[in-house]
């Protein structure tokens, strides 16, 4: 298919009327923000929209919203906002930290959180944050708004829960407490522009007596989407940090996930991997 | 007039002291690069260019039983499309090297056979790429697919299929066995030096496919000049041998041919190589019209030219003092579907290492097979890579089995100034090299300089007691390398003068990125004592510049700076014969000075004068001054070197992080000692982002699987460690003012520098590259497992 259309709409209300007169017509749309991915793709015949819809005009979409308890993210949030935006700093540091490590200054300054939620990529290095921070993703259309955790948002390898005439508005999820730590590790073939072999994320609050009062442990590139070693959480959850802990975690995450091996990596050192990033990152709280 | 003096070259004494030369001026090309001016190939937009797709072979192997273009014709657009049909069936090498080159002629325009994937099967040429992209989709071909070798082990194989079969291909080794080249010699006899020996160790080593990586890719414009001769613009390291190629290919006479290379994006020797000028050169005789032909990255990744990778094993034996009785190395190189550099490659694995230490006995034995894979060709280091990865592993590895300290064993056993070995005549390119006496040796200077800079003394053996997961080391290799092909390069220069005292000079020479115009307008500056930027340098345009063999095999500034000297003095005698004429003194109480000639008896004419005085005819002495030479040398005087890594190793994720870099090089007197710099460290840089992370991977069908910058990972800014150039100056008395080469030899010290390091962190010998973390762990997790063992 040869793409016949290029939208440029200027309002929110333009863009969903677009999307939803698209998908009556039965062409595929693809929206463009940054482009990293879907320029890349195209050019590359591994994605073959019939439409764009590009939403540069939609600046609303490019804000961090502070409430009292929650942030909310547009779609359009670029990784270089999120390294730089005291709010996420303050409230969800994970974000930055990982946006530190995604593609190189060009990318960042292009590529946007709406563009990771829509090309659900295993290695999609904002997606296992987003999953700790139990984010809620917001799809509009004109049918109206709906809320769905990323977990069940990221369906596959390059699948996700967007319907054809939705926008994806955005992201909302609770601020996560000073007390709890953030961390971040993310294993690639070099320091830029490098694609994933293992990416870890971690939400960790403890009690004074090191009890795990809260855990998220979300890992990306080892399975088909960014995936939350459950039964670690499990192991983990409510018990004192202890190095005998630690170990017993790490080999249970291990046995959690069944990675591949790929060009970038085999299957036995991403499962190592997620062992070693664990216990590195948990014994960094003790 | 009188008659022209033959004065030997350098009447005006070397002092020693130079102006220009072993300073760094402003590249001569350095303000149109960095503001853009249109020098490249692809900058030359000519009305009417058509475009040329290449249609790559879907397979490893296979026989092409027909191609039907037919519909492909039909596309709009689409002026001629070439095949093995309608095309000239003429074997040759596409390597641009010395004829007769020592490459075998095993390569046609089109054949009837594909050898790799990606090989040609047909070109489409068109009034726009996407016209020629169209109408690729629709050639019909019918292939009969045949077994492939994917794996060098097994080329040799009895019953493996014959990649080269074809009847017409001439100087194969043994077709038949899939051998394309052969190098074998022994001096004295290492099985004796072997029994002679107390201490044998022995090791394997192996490298991977790489690619080069140029900025720029392969391009080539091709026009008709008003006689109808073809101009060939290209991307080339050789603009020599591409004309003579071409008219070989094309069946034309050279007359009709003219090569011109402008600015180069970077070759690395992947631009050794006729790969595209021939189809471009084609088409543009067939439709009269201009044609370019860009390679896109993904065809540069799989179709342009490769690394060689060899499997070498060598063998030393030692006494228990440190003398070396015998050594030993036998080489398997895969030279892929066709066997372009494949023997000079193969024989430079033993020439440029094992005359770096003294054995009594010494033997090289080596084949370069075919493989249906991508076609290696030259790549900067030629072999020296493989080989330096081999010895200078074994190297630490019998000091560290015999108990002898790194640094004394090297210098204990390593060539020195007015040593010989006999793998100086008994291996050149590809056949008997030339003995050779080395007249200049920095090398014990460049290991104690690198030494001391990387803190050898304190951090050789202490890293791997550190606390915690992660580990350091410190490593060594030192490397020789050569300058030019003895009694084969040879290059030649023009220089002119003019009336404002400055002068045009045309050398055959090829820059390529390399800064050698910048070298050569030094040189001549400094024997016509002006500024380098008085010298207006054009290179490389076989209509008006002469002969050179090309950028390659370290040989431009060694070279082709011997022929622009010698130009350079033959203009000023003539210079001095015009004065002592005009003075009526005696031509040997002239020199030179600051753009001016003075007599002893205190006369003195500043160039501009002198010049326009030659030109308008003052008193009718009237002439054009101006000087040519040719050059070659019977030796190859080698820089030497002696790398230095730290590393860190984390034993538990296996990455490996160079934490510093140190590079002392003897390249005798550097012309441009910032350029120098350059060489050293983008040579490095080259050999550490090979040596960590750059890998070629294979489908088990032949395709390359990673054919693009986002797959296929080079070292970034970001990941590039601190790496630290020692030029340890020499003199060699054979060299422009003193110089040798520089361009290869540093991306040889990096794989076994880090490679030792890491041994000296951990414990553990990585002999495959690259050394990815997946590998640092395996080979970690086996020592543990064998530890655990015992």
């Amino acid at each position: 298919m040869k793409l016949q259309g290029y939208h440029t709409p200027k309002t929110l209300e333009e863009t969903l009327s677009i999307l939803d007169a698209e998908a009556k017509r039965g062409r595929s749309a693809a929206v463009l923000a940054g482009g990293t991915d879907v320029m890349v793709r195209m050019r590359e015949g591994r994605m073959r929209p019939e439409v764009l819809v590009q939403i540069e005009a939609l600046s609303d979409l490019a804000a961090i919203d502070e409430s009292a308890a929650a942030i909310r993210l547009g779609a359009r949030v670029s990784f270089a906002q999120l390294m730089t935006s005291k709010v996420i700093a303050q409230h969800a540091e994970v974000l930055a930290l990982a946006s530190r490590d995604v593609g190189a200054p060009q990318i960042q300054s292009r590529g946007t959180i709406g563009g990771q939620l829509g090309t659900a990529s295993p290695v999609g290095d904002l997606l296992p944050p987003l999953v700790a921070l139990e984010a809620e993703v917001i799809a509009r259309s004109v049918d109206g708004e709906r809320r769905v955790p990323v977990e069940s948002w990221l369906r596959g390898v390059g699948v996700c829960d967007r319907r054809p005439n939705e926008l994806i508005m955005g992201v909302e999820f609770r601020k996560v407490s000073a007390a709890t730590r953030s961390l971040w590790h993310k294993a690639g073939p070099r320091r830029a522009q490098s694609i994933s072999k293992v990416s870890f994320a971690a939400l960790i609050r403890l009690s004074a007596e090191r009890r795990v009062e809260h855990i998220r442990l979300v890992f990306g590139a080892v399975a088909v989407t960014a995936k939350r070693a459950a039964k670690t959480e499990a192991l983990l959850a409510g018990q004192v940090l202890t190095p005998a802990l630690i170990q017993q975690a790490q080999q249970t995450a291990m046995m959690e996930f069944t990675p591949i091996t790929d060009l970038r990596s085999t299957d036995a050192y991403r499962r190592r991997m997620v062992g070693v990033m664990l216990r590195r990152g948990l014994v960094s709280l003790l | 007039m009188t008659p022209k003096t033959s004065r030997p070259a350098g009447t005006q004494p070397e002092t020693g002291q130079t102006t220009v030369v072993n300073t760094s001026p402003w590249k001569v090309d350095g303000i149109g690069l960095v503001t853009g001016a249109p020098l490249f190939v692809d900058d030359l937009q000519l009305r009417g260019t058509l475009h040329v797709k290449l249609l790559g072979s879907p397979h490893a192997h296979a026989r092409i039983r027909s191609i039907d273009v037919s519909e492909a014709l039909r596309v709009k657009g689409v002026q001629l499309i070439l095949t093995h049909e309608n095309t000239p069936r003429v074997p040759h090498t596409t390597a641009g090297q010395g004829y007769p080159e020592p490459s075998p002629y095993d390569a046609f325009m089109f054949d009837t056979k594909v050898r790799f994937v990606g090989d040609r099967v047909a070109a489409v040429v068109a009034e726009t790429a996407t016209a020629a992209r169209e109408a690729r989709k629709r050639i019909r071909v019918d292939y009969e697919v045949l077994p492939a070798i994917l794996s060098v082990r097994d080329a040799k194989r009895p019953g493996a299929p014959v990649i080269h079969d074809e009847p017409d291909a001439t100087g194969i080794h043994d077709a038949r066995r899939n051998v394309a080249a052969h190098f074998d010699f022994e001096h004295g006899s290492v099985a004796m030096g072997f029994e002679m020996a107390d201490l044998i160790v022995e090791t394997e080593i192996e490298n991977g496919y790489a690619q080069h990586c140029p900025i720029e890719p392969h391009v080539c414009l091709t026009y008709l000049d008003p006689e109808g001769r073809v101009v060939v613009r290209t991307s080339t390291q050789v603009p020599f041998h591409c004309r003579r190629i071409l008219a070989q290919c094309l069946q034309i006479p050279v007359s009709r041919i003219r090569v011109i290379k402008p600015r180069v994006g970077g070759g690395f020797g992947t631009k050794q190589e006729i790969l595209l000028e021939d189809v471009c050169a084609l088409a543009t005789l067939r439709t009269g019209r201009p044609v370019k032909w860009e390679l896109t990255r993904a065809e540069e990744f799989y179709a342009s030219r490769t690394r060689h990778p060899m499997v070498v094993n060598v063998k030393i034996g030692v006494k228990p003092n440190g003398d070396i009785t015998a050594l030993d190395m036998r080489a398997l190189s895969n030279t892929g579907a066709y066997g372009t550099h494949s023997l000079t490659v193969l024989t430079n694995a033993g020439a440029k290492t094992l005359p770096l230490y003294h054995a009594e006995h010494v033997r090289f034995d080596g084949d370069a097979v075919y493989t249906n894979l991508p076609v290696a060709g030259a790549y900067r280091g030629y072999g020296g890579t493989q080989g330096a990865f081999a010895l200078e592993t074994l190297i630490d590895e019998v000091c560290e089995r015999g108990g002898f300290d790194p640094i004394a064993f090297r210098k204990r056993n390593a060539l020195d100034t007015g040593h010989t070995s006999p793998v100086f005549a008994a291996m050149g390119e590809g056949k008997e090299g030339v003995p050779m006496v080395i007249e200049s040796c920095g090398l014990r200077e460049c290991i104690d300089r690198g030494a001391e800079a990387i803190g050898w003394a304190h951090k050789r053996g202490q890293g791997r007691h550190r606390p915690g997961p992660v580990k350091r080391g410190v490593g060594m290799a030192c490397l020789m390398q050569g300058s030019g092909i003895p009694l084969i390069d040879m290059a030649a220069a023009r220089i002119k003068m003019n009336e404002d005292g400055s002068f045009n000079l045309f050398a055959g020479a090829t820059d390529i990125g390399t800064g050698s115009d910048t070298v050569l307008a030094q040189i001549a500056a400094e024997v016509l004592t002006v500024p380098t930027h008085m010298v207006n340098v054009l290179s490389s345009d076989t209509d008006v510049t002469p002969f050179d063999t090309g950028a390659y095999a370290s040989s431009t500034t060694y070279i082709s700076g011997g022929a622009v000297k010698k130009a350079a003095e033959a203009l000023r005698a003539e210079i001095f014969d015009y004065c002592a004429e005009m003075w009526n003194v005696p031509p040997e109480t002239l020199h030179l000075e600051a753009g001016q000639v003075l007599s002893a008896q205190g006369q003195s004419i500043a160039f501009s004068d002198l010049v326009l005085r030659a030109f308008m005819g003052f008193g009718g002495m009237q002439r054009q001054f101006e000087g040519h030479a040719s050059h070659t040398s019977p030796t190859s005087p080698p820089p030497f070197s002696a790398h230095f890594a730290e590393v860190e190793v984390d034993t538990e994720t296996g990455n490996v992080r160079v934490l510093d870099y140190v590079a002392a090089v003897d390249c005798g007197v550097a012309i441009h000692p910032l350029q120098a710099e350059g060489q050293v460290e983008g040579a490095a840089l080259n050999g550490i982002s090979y040596a960590l992370c750059e890998q070629m991977v294979f489908d088990a069908r032949g395709k390359l699987r990673n054919d693009s910058f986002a797959d296929y990972k080079i070292f970034t800014s970001l990941d590039a460690p601190p790496i630290r150039t020692i030029l340890v100056k020499t003199h060699e008395p054979t060299g422009p003012f003193g110089a040798k080469s520089i361009a290869e030899i540093c991306i040889n010290g990096p794989i076994p520098a880090i490679a030792n390091a890491i041994a000296d962190a951990v414990g553990i010998r990585l002999r495959r590259s690259p050394f990815t973390p997946e590998r640092v762990l395996e080979a970690l997790r086996a020592k543990a497992g064998a530890e655990a063992v015992l």
